[in-house]
């Protein structure tokens, strides 16, 4: 950085010489000029030269070069050129009028094109501090997390005289800047010049507030090549800073739409869940309550076949909210979390063989094809929680895709893992439910009115995790028919499973 | 004596109440979800319809205005997910009356009684006279004669015990009853409350615990009378 200002100035002296040269050179040819045409006895063409010379460095490089020119030339000219000659002084009016000519002649043209010079570079700096604005404003426009703010004015600073931007926001008594995450509880350490790399004196800060609609967002602090500001350099960090003000704002407004967005999409989340428990726990209830309330009544005087009929119905919907119950018991054991006191080696083929013997008996209408070796496998699990995931896997396998066909159950293993696979044939689950079936409370819209809770499979990956094992799901496995559950787990050492069996 | 229609995608609960109502003489139809109701509302003359609101297919609620417009049946919609709101806009949209499930059979029952009740007698503005054991309203002549007492009420008071009479048996909302007394849905709910208190006031033998004009929590009110409407 220091560096590349030294080159600066090393440039600019050269610039500074070279110019010179050339202004001593216009001189000299122009002197040289004006002695031929006094040779030649021609006066007036010998003053128009040396004029013209004064004039082209007057235009060249401005008044001070000018007037040194003006002067000189009017030194040469009296010494030289007018009578009487190699001496100074004024012989006559006529001597003296062309000498004032050409005096005044040079300092006017001098300081026209001086005046055009400076309009000009004016008329350029105005430009140019335009165009750089614009760019500032677009880079803060493309920011739309206050995160970004910074970062987007980091391409256009350094730049005029300013060295770096840092940008702090008021987070309730403290500081914070966005850029870095950091949060800053000393609310003067920020405010001072921390960079010590820097000999003291060679820069400063400038700190203005940024203010927003709803009063003071946090400060921008410049840090500025130059220890001066005037007043047209701090003007335009005013501009700058109100322009971080903006894109602070709208980025902090952006964000609290996001989040109240967010905030209303879980609470309408919230609602479904409720709503979806409170529908599955009543509907038991309800049937179990109209039923006793209908047998307990003489006034309805049922058949004794239909009075039958309620109470099997009462039967079923009391089955019915204990599995409900159970469910919601797993659910709340896998979200407190499974004690590792809890596991133990288990046989995974025994707690297979035991989970399809359960779901044969819960849906006997739906084979259940068992492709097993024979062999022990060990796992280190709890052995109820992990029957209660295979069957889930199972009977979720019979209720959605056992009309099409058998269930399949395959188990099988190598040294470090055991894979169980759950395949049907029904018709598959939708692309777009694949990712959310794992989820609590999901029932797809293929259900047909089977789905219990919606809490099956959220329970079986729970309890699988807990194992330190995952679940898969690929589907549908051929022209849009078939699911594939795949389940594996962690396979414990021969030795340990001897023990356990 | 009524055709009802249950609406429900349990067929347990379907599979319950039907033996039930038929015992009593009703003739029972069902449907399991939003396509198959609409079917029924068309297909048949029905006399009320039992609503559950939670639908597989369909936000029950968007039944309630096929129901009353095509079948002119009484509605009452029968909710499990218990939110005031999904109840009040039930009844805005035009139910008669709801039951939360689980219910008691004796509940239900003595609602399907009340909206037989109102189907079998004439109603609407009509009628300007009602009588129960306990009281008369003519409305025409604004007199209330409660146990031979006559009963003074403001107009007020008088415009919210008219629709609560009217609607006998069945619960009215509070958006209703504003209508009703201030002829706006949007007044403060403390103005409601306190002219509710001064009908208990007079009407209830104990107003700390009203008997006749009952509260049902964040829906509105139900006038607990059986009143016959008379020539």
């Amino acid at each position: 950085m220091r560096n590349t200002r030294l080159n600066g100035k090393v440039a600019m002296k050269v610039r500074t010489l070279a110019r010179t040269v050339l202004d001593s050179a216009i001189f000299g040819a122009a002197v040289f000029g004006t002695y031929i045409a006094q040779l030649a006895e021609r006066p007036i063409t010998a003053v128009l030269i040396f004029l013209t010379g004064v004039i082209v460095i007057a235009f060249r490089s401005g008044v001070v070069s000018a007037l040194i020119a003006a002067t000189t030339a009017s030194l040469i000219y009296n010494f030289f050129l007018s009578g009487p000659a190699f001496r100074f002084g004024i012989a006559s009016a006529d001597e003296a009028v062309p000498l004032i000519a050409f005096n005044v002649s040079a300092v006017l043209a001098a300081i026209m094109v001086g005046r055009l010079k400076d309009s000009a570079r004016k008329a350029y700096e105005a430009q140019s501090e335009t165009a750089f604005m614009l760019t500032v404003s677009d880079r803060l426009q493309s920011a739309v997390k206050v995160e970004e703010v910074e970062t987007a004015l980091r391409g256009v600073i350094p730049r005029q005289g300013v060295m770096s931007v840092e940008i702090f926001l008021t987070k309730g008594k403290a500081y914070w800047r966005p850029s870095t995450g950091a949060v800053e509880f000393d609310t003067l350490k920020p405010l001072l010049d921390e960079d010590e790399l820097r000999p003291a004196g060679q820069a400063k800060l400038a700190i203005i507030e940024l203010n927003g609609a709803r009063g003071s967002l946090g400060f921008v602090k410049f840090r500025l090549t130059d220890g001066i500001l005037d007043r047209h350099a701090s003007s335009k960090l005013q501009s700058i800073a109100t322009m971080v003000s903006l894109a602070v704002e709208r980025c902090l407004l952006l964000e609290e739409l996001a989040e109240a967005r967010a905030r209303m999409r879980s609470e309408a989340l919230k609602d479904a869940l409720l709503s979806s428990v409170s529908h599955d726990l009543r509907t038991p209830i309800t049937v179990i309550q109209a039923a006793a309330g209908a047998l307990r009544s003489a006034e309805f005087n049922l058949p004794e076949e239909e009075r039958g009929r309620l109470l099997s119905a009462i039967l079923e919907q009391c089955g019915r909210l204990d599995r409900y119950t159970a469910e919601l018991l797993d659910v709340g054991q896998i979200q407190s979390g499974i004690a590792e006191d809890r596991l133990e080696p288990v046989n995974l083929a025994e707690i297979t063989g035991l989970a399809i013997k359960n779901a044969r008996a819960a849906h006997p209408g739906v084979e259940v094809e068992r492709l097993m070796s024979g062999e022990n496998h060990f796992v280190r699990a709890n052995a109820t929680m992990l029957e209660q995931a295979i069957y889930n896997l199972i009977d979720n396998a019979q209720k959605f895709g056992g009309e099409a066909g058998p269930v399949t159950v395959a188990l099988e293993s190598d040294p470090t893992t055991a894979t169980i696979v759950i395949t049907d044939h029904g018709p598959g689950i939708f692309e777009e439910e694949r990712e959310r079936v794992f989820t609590r409370f999901f029932k797809g819209k293929r259900n047909g009115g089977k789905a219990g809770m919606g809490l099956g499979l959220f329970i079986a990956k729970g309890f699988v995790e807990a194992f330190g094992g995952s679940i898969t799901i690929e589907s549908p496995l051929d022209a849009d028919r078939g699911t594939r559950i795949v389940v594996t787990l962690p396979v414990l050492k021969a030795n340990t499973g001897m023990i356990a069996a | 004596m009524m055709r009802i229609l249950i609406v429900d995608d349990e067929q347990s609960i379907i599979d319950t109440l039907r033996p039930v109502l038929e015992s009593i003489g009703h003739e029972v139809l069902a449907a399991n979800d939003g396509v198959q109701a609409l079917a029924a509302i068309g297909s048949a003359v029905l006399d009320l319809v039992l609503l559950d609101l939670g639908l597989p297919d369909t936000d029950g609620c968007d039944l309630i205005h096929p129901i009353k417009q095509t079948a002119g049946a009484g509605l009452i919609v029968i909710s499990a997910r218990h939110l005031e709101k999904d109840k009040v806009r039930a009844l805005d949209e035009g139910a008669d009356d709801y039951v939360d499930k689980p219910f008691s059979l004796d509940e239900l029952l003595a609602r399907i009684r009340v909206a037989e009740r109102r189907r079998m007698e004439m109603s609407g503005p009509s009628v300007t006279r009602y009588v129960s054991d306990l009281l008369t309203l003519d409305i025409g002549r604004r007199e209330i004669v409660l146990m031979g007492e006559p009963i003074r009420l403001s107009p007020k008071e008088f415009a919210l015990f008219e629709i609560l009479a009217r609607n006998s048996g069945q619960v009215v909302t509070q958006r209703q009853l504003m209508i009703a007394g201030w002829s706006s849905p949007v007044i403060e709910g403390q103005y409601l409350r306190s002219y509710i208190a001064l009908l208990r006031d007079k009407l209830e033998a104990d107003p700390a615990d009203p008997e006749l004009i009952l509260t049902e929590p964040g829906v509105g009110y139900r006038l607990n009378l059986v009143l016959r409407p008379i020539a």
